[in-house]
């Protein structure tokens, strides 16, 4: 649980939002460069556990979500978990059906087009990763 | 308005009363999907319960009475939401009900399997005048997943109430009633740790309340208020702006807000970062790297392959089902139940005028056996459908189905309702009632119809044979298929253009398995089944009554009956499809049920109902291309009777039922002319 509160990391990113005052410039840092391990949802493999914790990649956290999809979706994101700084793993992810995380201890079905909406960062290591 | 100031008068009578002697609780039963809602209500007010509507919406609501001691509980189901933002009509159903009713107490059903997103909604019930109890739900489940929740240590923290249960096994619900009690007596302290805003954007919300606080309408408090506003919540941005706040001021708030548009991302963070405080002591963890059941079974279940093979395996049982016990007990019924009554009432009836016996045996009898002979398959499909909800399978069925439902602009969820129309219709449309919006659920009920129903196969497996001989099993295949691509392509273009919007976004909670309760299960199916037979059983009988009276007036005889008038007046139309006006009664009278078609044509053309004669007299007078085109009118036609009456009464609108109906006859005659011309000119 120690490092579930990651809400400082994530005022870097509004902040970032509001310095360029475009959202879209969500994947850049204040030089202007990309920002590194910042992708959206739907990129993100699921790792089977028994390679947890060998293999990185595998727990993701969510990043001041886009706000291209609408604040209503974003508001039901909001109330399911989906809130900057709060982690998830990605348990199931094909390629082309929705995909499944978890998350504050649910897991989560999300089609293609809502994951391709959330922004996530790579996290490496982690002890609670392989938890459902 | 009225509605509160009269529960507010209320609220007053009971204060008085409050300290000792009977007391009368209203108290709200809030909580997110799969915490074992219903199963909770069911346990503590079993049959002694109401089952209705919310006022003016299609959302059901269920009220109920326990009683303990010298107390009454009157308990109020509130629609299951993750939040209390007006994201969808059921949130708003249940904040509503909370400031505008005030009950004297709210029980927040939390699942402890999964404490930390079930807390959310807690977080937002607490800064609500209302009290909160908190029921810890699912302790076993929280368990089995290696969790080990302190209650006591989450009590201290919430400083709320908080009760742990395990509600299918019928543990912990005395205590929480007797909790509710003490605390509505003012035997237990109430000191809620409620959420605060994150300090920086304290200043913002006291900004916003101070230029609003002065005129936000009674019940709303006005603090709660500016939250929704830096929320973004429609519903009270919409109140604020069009019913209080004097255009200037508006603007001054509406400039803050504009400035402030991400913040509702911090409320909600700010929320969780509470939530995760509060448990923090109280919750310990299992070690990394242990697979739970649900992962486990849901390596099957939610594969894209193997799920699909999971789920076609549990409709067929459902289908094998239907066939071996429901079929049989439906025969049964309709000899021994419903034939036997309508003999006796004709044979009591003997002295009477004709047209007496015939409106008991036929108009009414023959209604109330239509709808009696339905419980049985319904029976089945109720129960099945409860028990895979209960036991969390049905989230994963709505997963591996999306993305064929995806086409329509429905989700996966859609599937199953859809499906149960294969055995009839009318389980389909009820079944509707476990979509979430209301949009989808409405394109789910016009798409019902449309599903070829057990019904409509008889017809089509007496009909086939007499023209196509050996080819028949592929026309039925064929008639099937075209009445499914019918189907999709209705689903396609109603969401096109007459249900627009957008598909609401794809989110779904899978919920951990667990074993099913038999109770709550029994109870769904006896709601559901009574509720067929109080509302749709009466539209059905006085239906059925109505166009028994066509058939027989004014002479007592088909032939010359205002039903056989309203064919011949169609012939011209059925001149189109190569079908004279016997077939276009043939077909009228399949509005009473589907299968009536054959029966009919037995009468008509003279061949009595044996119907060995009657394939016969068809081949003579129907042309292959006209037997296509009526059963292609047949298998598109307006739905019948019962299923009518269900769209009525699960959409509450006769508009949309005129829709289908209207929608429906379109289709299945235009589908019968062409299929007419086609097939002749072939």
């Amino acid at each position: 649980l120690k490092s579930r509160e990651n809400v400082a990391d994530i005022d870097i990113h509004t902040k970032m939002a509001k310095v360029q005052g475009q959202r879209t410039t969500l994947f850049r840092d204040q030089q202007g460069d990309k920002v590194v391990g910042l992708v959206t949802l739907d990129h993100i493999k699921e790792v089977p556990c028994s390679e947890w914790p060998t293999t990185t990649g595998a727990q993701v956290m969510v990043s001041a979500p886009q706000t291209r999809g609408g604040r209503h979706f974003l508001s039901r994101l909001a109330a399911l978990g989906f809130t900057p700084g709060a982690r998830l793993r990605v348990m199931q992810n094909f390629g082309h059906s929705p995909i499944i995380v978890n998350l504050r201890d649910t897991r989560v079905a999300l089609g293609r087009g809502e994951a391709t909406k959330i922004l996530v960062e790579r996290l490496v290591g982690g002890e609670d990763g392989c938890r459902s | 308005m009225a509605v509160g100031a009269e529960a507010s008068q209320e609220m007053a009578g009971q204060a008085a009363s409050v300290l000792k002697g009977e007391v009368t609780l209203t108290v709200a039963l809030a909580g997110q999907p799969n915490v074992g809602k219903s199963t909770v209500f069911n346990m503590l007010t079993g049959l002694n319960q109401h089952v209705g509507n919310w006022p003016g919406k299609t959302i059901e609501q269920k009220t109920g009475t326990h009683r303990h001691n010298e107390t009454i509980i009157h308990l109020v189901d509130l629609p299951g939401t993750y939040s209390l933002t007006a994201n969808s009509l059921e949130e708003v159903i249940a904040r509503d009900y909370i400031i505008k009713e005030r009950p004297d107490l709210v029980v927040a059903l939390v699942n402890a399997a999964s404490l930390e997103r079930n807390l959310y909604l807690v977080a937002e019930l607490l800064p609500l005048p209302t009290r909160v109890v908190v029921a810890l739900n699912m302790m076993d489940v929280a368990a089995d997943a290696g969790l080990n929740i302190e209650p006591q240590v989450l009590q201290a923290a919430l400083g709320v109430p908080v009760v742990p249960m395990v509600a299918t096994k019928n543990r912990g619900l005395r205590e929480l009633v007797e909790t509710l009690d003490r605390l509505a007596r003012g035997e237990i302290s109430y000191r809620p740790n409620v959420p605060e805003i994150r300090d920086d954007h304290r200043e913002v919300l006291d900004e916003i309340h101070a230029l609003m606080a002065d005129c936000v309408p009674e019940p709303y408090p006005s603090e709660w208020v500016a939250l929704k506003l830096l929320e973004g919540d429609d519903e009270i941005t919409a109140m604020m702006r069009d019913e209080c706040l004097p255009p200037e001021r508006w603007e001054r708030v509406h400039e803050i807000l504009m400035a402030h548009e991400d913040v509702f991302l911090a409320v909600a963070s700010g929320r969780y970062a509470w939530v995760v405080r509060m448990i923090r002591a109280a919750v310990t963890r299992p070690r990394a790297g242990q697979i739970t059941l649900t992962e486990r079974l849901d390596r099957w279940a939610t594969h894209p392959l193997w799920g699909l093979g999971i789920l076609a395996g549990i409709l067929g049982l459902v289908f094998w089902l239907t066939f071996t016990v429901g079929a049989p007990l439906q025969d049964l019924l309709d000899t021994y139940v419903v034939g036997a009554l309508a003999d006796a009432a004709s044979a009591w009836l003997g002295g009477a005028p004709a047209w007496l016996s015939g409106l008991v045996a036929d108009g009414i009898i023959g209604g109330a056996g239509t709808v009696i002979t339905f419980l049985p398959i319904l029976v089945i499909f109720f129960a099945v459908l409860a028990l895979l909800e209960d036991m969390g399978y049905m989230a994963r069925a709505a997963y591996v189905m999306d993305r064929f439902m995806h086409l329509m602009g429905l989700h996966g969820k859609s599937f199953l309702p859809l499906f149960l129309g294969f055995g009839c219709n009318v389980p389909a449309v009820m079944g509707a009632r476990i979509i979430e919006t209301h949009r989808a659920r409405l394109l789910t009920i016009l798409l019902a119809p449309l599903v070829p129903c057990a019904a409509r196969m008889t017809v089509i497996v007496f009909i086939a044979p007499i023209f196509f001989g050996k080819a028949a099993m592929l026309v039925a295949w064929g008639l099937i298929a075209t009445t499914l691509a019918v189907l999709a392509t209705v689903g396609v273009l109603v969401n096109k253009w007459v249900l627009k919007g957008e598909r609401a976004a794809f989110i779904m909670e899978l919920p951990l398995y667990h074993r099913p309760n038999a109770r709550t299960i029994g109870i769904q199916v006896w709601h559901n089944s009574t509720a067929f037979l109080k509302k749709a059983g009466s539209l059905i009988l006085i239906m059925s009554v109505i166009v028994w009276a066509l058939s027989a007036l004014p002479h007592g005889d088909i032939e010359t009956s205002y039903l056989a008038s309203v064919g011949k007046a169609l012939a011209p139309l059925g001149g189109l499809m190569g079908l004279d006006w016997k077939m276009m009664v043939a077909l009228l009278t399949s509005f009473i049920a589907k299968e009536n078609a054959i029966a009919t044509m037995g009468v008509l053309f003279g061949a009595g109902d044996e119907a060995a004669g009657l394939d016969a007299v068809l081949a003579g007078i129907l042309t292959p291309a006209a037997a296509l085109a009526f059963l292609v009118v047949q298998m598109l036609f307006i739905p019948c009777v019962a299923v009518v009456a269900t769209i009525k009464q699960e959409t509450q609108s006769w508009g949309w039922t005129g829709f289908s109906v209207g929608l429906l006859l379109v289709l299945s005659l235009v589908g019968g002319v062409v299929t007419y011309h086609v097939a002749a000119w072939v």
